[in-house]
């Protein structure tokens, strides 16, 4: 294996980077009469804010080299992460690129080592209502999954697959060690094995086959 | 094989995530025991939309497969105009019953062709997917003045989420109260996160035995 090449962690698709009008208290009564959104889109809540955060802890804290690992995000991602990743000074090892065409994306998603899956951290419950689509993708693509997330449904999908690497929604220190610990031994990713017969029931014909019992118990009530 | 009507107004050849569901679902019913009779909006409006345009998206759906599509007649342009002359906001705060969804015209276009489509194929269920989510006012006419069964397919919350903004919270109280009116109507109503299911049995917008969980897929 060639050791000089680094571990690449890559996301296709779309980051948002919103700061909140209603974190005021003008900002609250601003709501009721101009946009109104219910939750937060702050990029504090959302996962890739911390990503990018371990990585500069691990480059920066923790020593892990410059070039051992590169973060690769292509799609809708928003220049605020450029910038961020420029203000934490990491931009050299952060390549953020746009569109590619869904071969093309999932060629180059292939070629990455470690799928970065963005959570979102929202609201008071905290719970995300959402399963990013990615996750299913992502299984099929059987590479390891990293995510910053606290206990929710996505996590709940991808945990018993085998390829899931779970930190929490806003944790820096533990995936910056992880990070570099990968740096410097990259077997450490062989040691992430999906289970085949449990990431099969998320194909989409499975899945119809649940629509399809759906419509029996319709047709016969 | 027992046939349905599976109105997706997000179809192949338009791309991108809203698609792939739909899309999947139609490709693999057959197997199963139903012919899904598609009823979408046509290829020019995705063309000429603001949407991603994806023809290799067809190929994966069987060639046979019955497709009607009904132009969507979504303001876009006229919309495109107010925003140059910034009053779409202006519109947008007061005509926000028209405007909530630019889909909502296509309803009325597509009411008579679903109507004709249910007789012609002897059509006991009707099958929506949303967003977006004036569709399943679509679903509703079709089941209360034909006597069909229907299933509502949610691949996302609406009023619940941080994906979709509104003029204001009165606003959204409003699509809230459409939430409360509509959701409980299908006989069926799918969502694709158990976090859904429990959140809409909270706010006691259906009853347990209605709701279903249905994941993506790959």
């Amino acid at each position: 294996m060639d050791t000089n090449t680094p571990v690449v962690i890559g996301y296709s698709g779309s980051l948002e980077w919103n700061q909140d009008v209603v974190s005021t208290s003008s900002g609250a009564l601003l709501q009721w009469f101009w946009t109104y959104r219910c939750l937060t889109t702050d990029p504090s809540t959302r996962s890739a804010f911390y990503l990018m955060k371990a990585f500069a802890y691990a480059r920066f804290q923790l020593g892990m080299p410059k070039g051992a690992v590169k973060i690769e995000l292509w799609g809708k991602i928003d220049p605020h992460y450029q910038s961020f990743a420029e203000t934490l000074g990491i931009a050299d090892d952060v390549y953020i690129s746009g569109y590619l065409s869904k071969a093309a994306s999932l060629e180059k998603s292939n070629q990455c080592d470690i799928l970065f899956l963005p959570m979102e951290s929202p609201g008071k419950d905290g719970q995300p209502l959402f399963i990013p689509g990615k996750a299913y993708e992502y299984l099929n693509a059987r590479k390891p999954i990293l995510a910053f997330s606290e206990s929710c449904d996505a996590m709940n999908v991808l945990q018993p697959s085998g390829l899931l690497v779970q930190f929490g929604a806003r944790a820096i220190e533990e995936p910056a060690q992880w990070m570099h610990r990968v740096a410097k031994d990259r077997a450490i990713l062989n040691t992430i094995r999906p289970d085949d017969s449990y990431i099969v029931k998320y194909s989409f014909r499975e899945i119809t086959g649940q629509l399809a019992d759906v419509f029996n118990k319709t047709l016969h009530e | 094989m027992e046939k349905i009507l599976f109105i997706a107004y997000q179809f192949p050849p338009r791309g991108g995530p809203g698609v792939q569901r739909s899309m999947a679902f139609v490709s693999h019913l057959r197997e199963f025991g139903y012919e899904p009779i598609v009823l979408t909006v046509t290829e020019e409006d995705i063309r000429q939309g603001r949407y991603q345009y994806d023809e290799s998206l067809m190929g994966r759906i069987p060639q046979d497969i019955l497709i009607h599509r009904i132009p969507a007649n979504e303001p876009a342009v006229w919309a495109k105009r107010m925003m140059e002359l910034k009053l779409y906001r202006f519109f947008w705060y007061f005509g926000f019953h028209r405007l909530w969804e630019w889909s909502l015209n296509w309803n009325d276009h597509a009411f008579p062709v679903a109507q004709q489509l249910i007789r012609q194929h002897n059509i006991k269920l009707v099958y929506t997917s949303s967003a977006p989510f004036s569709v399943m006012l679509l679903g509703m006419k079709l089941q209360q003045s034909l006597n069909v069964k229907w299933v509502a397919d949610l691949r996302d919350p609406y009023t619940d989420a941080y994906a979709w903004q509104f003029p204001s919270k009165i606003h959204w109280l409003f699509r809230r109260r459409f939430e409360r009116n509509v959701f409980s109507k299908p006989n069926r109503l799918i969502v694709n996160a158990p976090a859904v299911k429990e959140l809409y049995l909270k706010r006691q917008l259906i009853e347990s035995s209605k709701i279903t969980v249905i994941t993506n897929g790959y």
